[in-house]
């Protein structure tokens, strides 16, 4: 009973680490308001380089047939939305794992270690990036919007928020995928190149219909490295543009990955951990 | 002045050939991307914009190749150099610190074009079943050169633009997306409607990507093209040595 409180005690320390160190950094970008506004300036310009892109490529081809879906400029929108939305998670909580081979080998883990919270919240909340995380929330949001309201794309309750779900299954296993890599360096020094293997596939396929791409291709961005979860379903979800049974089988296989990835990740963050030696790795 | 930045480019290039080898293990990756969207593309019609789909091809990965090589980080590390101090070094040196960086990010030009030479010439040779004319591969060099200076000069441009703003991430990130969208990175100019296409045929960003590009996929050579680039070469590189002139005035060694 005692342990089980301390365990609650620990997760909540956690959590409120999390959102201090995030109002700190909010504060720290805030001073300077150039920065502030070169993130939201720079996020805009993103955008509209993607709209135009996409407009520029629908205008020339008449039909941009994919397995689930005939593309058009509101679905597009929609997908890059969801997309956006998984990039501004990844920027809240996530950003951090991208920089654990430079903590082992370079910062010191034991810089992480201090706090009364789990090294891994310590490191996720001081290298987070909550600037861009909430201007990412904001401009998806305004995304979506527009891709429902301007172009008409249908959107169902039932699958906005399985889609939701299922963008934020994406993010774990990928996260999780990223914390085994970097436990690696714990073994072999600095190993960024796996973990930047998987960033660039994530950055380039998840702004694009992953329909689009033969068999090999959608099954490896579905169930080995997901991507698709990030955008791509998130959007056919919620335009209904699934079965019920499709949905069903999608989930059970997701969730068995989920466990897996969960499990071994765990497993190699405190077995990588316990073998560190702060002089360097 | 030149010499040493060229000199000391090819060591550093030398020092750090993994990280090369990663870039160009990377490349294939962002081409499958673009290769099935083209190829969504050309399923409605057999010719867009003056391209059919293998000239599509050759045109993303010659363009996906000169972004390895363009001087597009020249930015950051001018706003570095000026920001934190260490614009000292090079001005306390008897050379020019334009001139130096050009050479040293030429560098890289040197080492890389010639393997995209050979990468296109073999996919034009297995995959197309064709052999490029030795005159089409003289062109692209002197295109992909002239864009190369022109990049440099339009990143350089806006590294020492931070004399004046202060630090700023998205002039940078400004130039990267018009370069990429309005500059042939990803499509090629002639994809655009008529009326933006005759805007963007006298704007220095057609010099980057669209021309080099555009000669090596279909063998499209216009002499406007050539004229036009040199022209904004001549005039971006004035822009770039008065920038330097007065934003040195106003540069302090603790910190700008």
């Amino acid at each position: 009973m005692e342990f089980q409180s301390k365990r609650y005690k620990n997760i909540i320390m956690d959590f409120l680490f999390l959102i201090s160190s995030t109002k700190n950094r909010i504060f720290y970008y805030m001073e300077d308001y150039k920065v502030f506004t070169g993130t939201l300036i720079n996020m805009l310009l993103t955008f509209i380089g993607y709209f135009i892109l996409w407009k520029i490529i629908l205008a020339n081809t008449d039909m941009f047939v994919g397995v689930y879906n005939t593309w058009d400029m509101g679905s597009i929108l929609m997908l890059i939305g969801f997309s956006e939305l998984a990039f501004a998670i990844d920027a809240l909580f996530t950003f951090g794992l991208a920089y654990i081979p430079r903590i082992i080998n370079e910062e010191g883990l034991e810089s992480y270690s201090i706090y009364p919270i789990s090294t891994m919240t310590a490191i996720l909340g001081k290298n987070s990036e909550p600037i861009d995380g909430f201007a990412g929330i904001i401009w998806s949001t305004i995304f979506i919007a527009i891709a429902h309201y301007i172009y008409n794309v249908p959107i169902s309750i039932f699958g906005l928020i399985i889609g939701v779900i299922t963008l934020i299954i994406g993010i774990v296993i990928i996260s999780g995928l990223y914390i085994i890599l970097a436990s690696l360096s714990f073994k072999y020094g600095m190993l960024e190149a796996p973990m930047d293997f998987i960033t660039t596939i994530y950055v380039s396929f998840a702004r694009v219909p992953h329909d689009i791409f033969p068999l090999s291709i959608r099954y490896f961005l579905t169930f080995i490295l997901p991507v698709a979860l990030l955008s791509t379903y998130p959007t056919i979800l919620t335009m209904s543009l699934l079965t019920i049974n499709v949905i069903l089988k999608l989930f059970l296989i997701w969730i068995f990955i989920l466990l897996v990835i969960i499990i071994t990740a765990y497993l190699s963050w405190t077995t990588g951990k316990k073998s560190y030696q702060p002089v360097g790795g | 002045m030149f010499n040493i930045g060229l000199r000391l480019g090819i060591k550093l290039r030398k020092a750090y050939l993994l990280n090369f080898i990663l870039e160009i293990v990377y490349l294939p990756i962002e081409f499958i991307v673009f290769y099935y969207i083209y190829k969504a593309m050309y399923r409605s019609s057999a010719e867009i914009g003056g391209y059919v789909f293998y000239q599509i091809i050759i045109y993303i990965f010659a363009s996906f190749i000169l972004r390895r090589i363009y001087p597009i980080s020249v930015r950051a590390v001018i706003e570095r150099d000026i920001h934190d101090g260490t614009l000292i070094i090079y001005l306390t040196k008897p050379f020019r610190y334009v001139e130096f960086l050009i050479g040293r990010y030429f560098a890289t030009f040197i080492l890389l074009f010639p393997i995209s030479i050979i990468i296109i010439v073999l996919f034009n040779l297995i995959i197309v079943q064709n052999i490029t004319p030795p005159q089409i591969l003289a062109l692209y060099t002197l295109a992909s050169f002239l864009g190369f200076i022109v990049t440099f000069e339009l990143y350089a441009i806006t590294g020492l633009a931070s004399y004046w703003m202060g630090r700023h991430h998205w002039l940078g990130n400004l130039i990267t997306l018009s370069t990429l969208i309005f500059g042939g990175g990803y499509i090629p100019v002639s994809f655009f409607p008529e009326a933006i296409q005759r805007i963007l045929i006298y704007s220095p960003l057609q010099a980057v990507y669209n021309f080099p590009a555009s000669v090596i996929s279909r063998g499209y050579i216009d002499t406007f093209y050539f004229t036009s680039t040199i022209f904004w070469a001549i005039l971006l590189g004035a822009i770039v040595i008065l920038m330097d002139y007065y934003g040195r005035k106003k540069f302090e060694s603790v910190g700008g």
